[in-house]
């Protein structure tokens, strides 16, 4: 036992959780890549159920609220969240040619990183303002470019959905995990959004409409 | 001729905006402020079915969601959302528990937030009918053959941040509850109306227990 607890193997042990801790690798093994047209996401309406989780340093966060994704009738596309009692934290709006705003967001909100990491989020799930995709050979990936990295959506198998953003590195950097069954073509029901890097996770549920 | 057509269409109007409306200003506040301590000295508790309803004007939007309220002396709350989903909100004396959809329930201590305080404080003086001694708003009180009508502009940065303003409104023949309207600074409405109004049913503590 004290073996182990060599200054050797503990930087293996602090490697070994480290590398626990990191969203992994996403090994690509086919890279015999073809055009492939990616549709942007259909939809008219959502609204889910949003658990927001994280930390900063040693303190731990987590706050709820509803989520409504929605296009108008103009085709512009618009993602509201707001708390259960009704207090708007920010509202978001991608006009028909892609074009990003913040509407509104609440002061504390109001900061560009996290601005920007909601968008990209957004904009990975509905499939906006992206360069050309490409699919691989046994139809099971699809990816598209980003400045640094890629997105891969999975399109292959019914259980199998999930979408990753990885880095130069084929590292995974944000995770959408959607349960199985879920169709490719619209938004899923059901979606947890975990950022490796920046520690923080977005838990989404729909909630069943009014109608 | 133009200039008495004019003068008629503005009383027409105006007398149509008087009428829809029904409230006429009531001067004597101190008098309306007299009869709501009495009523409340002899309030223990209330509990009341509750449905609010969030309006999205520019989203053209209603999102309708229904639960209890409950109401003890002094400074007791409890919001509890049962659907379309479940969302419980405890306040007992600075304390403030939230419980959200996801069952994650997280307790904080109010006094140690400036905002959280003033909004603790609006909520348990709304519902008990005590909001004449809440600096943080400037008050208005008008009545209509049913209700007292109660105008609250916020006087505090923190709350004008948040809301324009807050309508209550109270049973004229009782002083319970009927309605709140909560207007955001974009104009949208959060409308939350109380029915089956109950009072000092015996509300047992455990219901407002935030750990």
């Amino acid at each position: 036992m004290i073996n182990y607890l060599k200054p050797g193997s503990l930087i293996l042990i602090c490697c070994l959780l480290l590398a626990g801790c990191s969203g992994g690798r996403y090994v690509i093994q086919d890279r015999n890549w073809q055009p492939y047209h990616l549709e942007p996401a259909a939809f008219t309406r959502h609204l889910y159920s949003c658990q927001i989780n994280g930390s900063a340093g040693i303190r731990k966060y987590s706050f709820s609220g509803l989520l409504l994704v929605k296009e108008m009738e103009d085709g512009s596309k618009r993602v509201v969240f707001q708390n259960e009692i009704g207090f708007t934290f920010f509202d978001f709006e991608w006009d028909t040619a892609g074009m990003f705003r913040v509407v509104q967001i609440q002061e504390r909100m109001n900061k560009e990183p996290l601005i920007k990491t909601l968008r990209k989020d957004f904009e990975v799930l509905f499939r906006l303002n992206f360069s050309a995709a490409q699919i691989n050979s046994d139809r099971t990936l699809v990816r598209t470019r980003l400045l640094k990295g890629n997105v891969v959506y999975e399109t292959g198998k019914e259980d199998k959905k999930n979408i990753y953003i990885l880095d130069e590195k084929e590292r995974k950097v944000v995770s959408f995990i959607i349960p199985a069954g879920m169709p490719l073509s619209g938004l899923p029901s059901d979606l947890t959004i975990t950022h490796h890097k920046a520690n923080f996770g977005i838990r989404l549920k729909t909630i069943p409409s009014n109608d | 001729m133009k200039q008495l057509l004019s003068l008629l269409a503005f009383i027409m109007i105006t007398f149509t905006g008087w009428s829809q409306s029904g409230y006429t200003p009531v001067s004597d506040i101190s008098g309306v402020k007299k009869q709501f301590a009495d009523k409340m000295a002899h309030t223990q508790s209330l509990e009341s079915n509750f449905t609010q309803t969030k309006q999205m004007k520019l989203l053209k939007e209603n999102i309708v969601s229904n639960g209890r309220f409950y109401y003890k002396k002094d400074n007791k709350v409890r919001i509890d959302y049962q659907s379309p989903y479940n969302y419980l909100v405890i306040l007992n004396n600075g304390q403030m528990s939230i419980t959200d959809n996801y069952g994650k329930k997280t307790s904080m201590n109010t006094r140690n937030s400036k905002s959280l305080q003033s909004i603790n404080k609006v909520m348990v003086d709304c519902m008990s009918g005590n909001i004449f001694t809440n600096s943080d708003f400037r008050i208005s009180v008008s009545k209509n053959s049913r209700e007292y009508h109660i105008e609250m502009i916020p006087n505090n940065d923190d709350l004008k941040s948040m809301f324009k303003k807050i309508d209550v409104y109270f049973n004229l023949d009782n002083l319970y509850i009927n309605k709140m309207v909560i207007t955001e600074l974009n104009g949208d409405i959060t409308d939350m109306k109380y029915t089956n109004v109950k009072a000092n049913t015996g509300l047992n503590d455990q219901l407002f227990k935030t750990r």
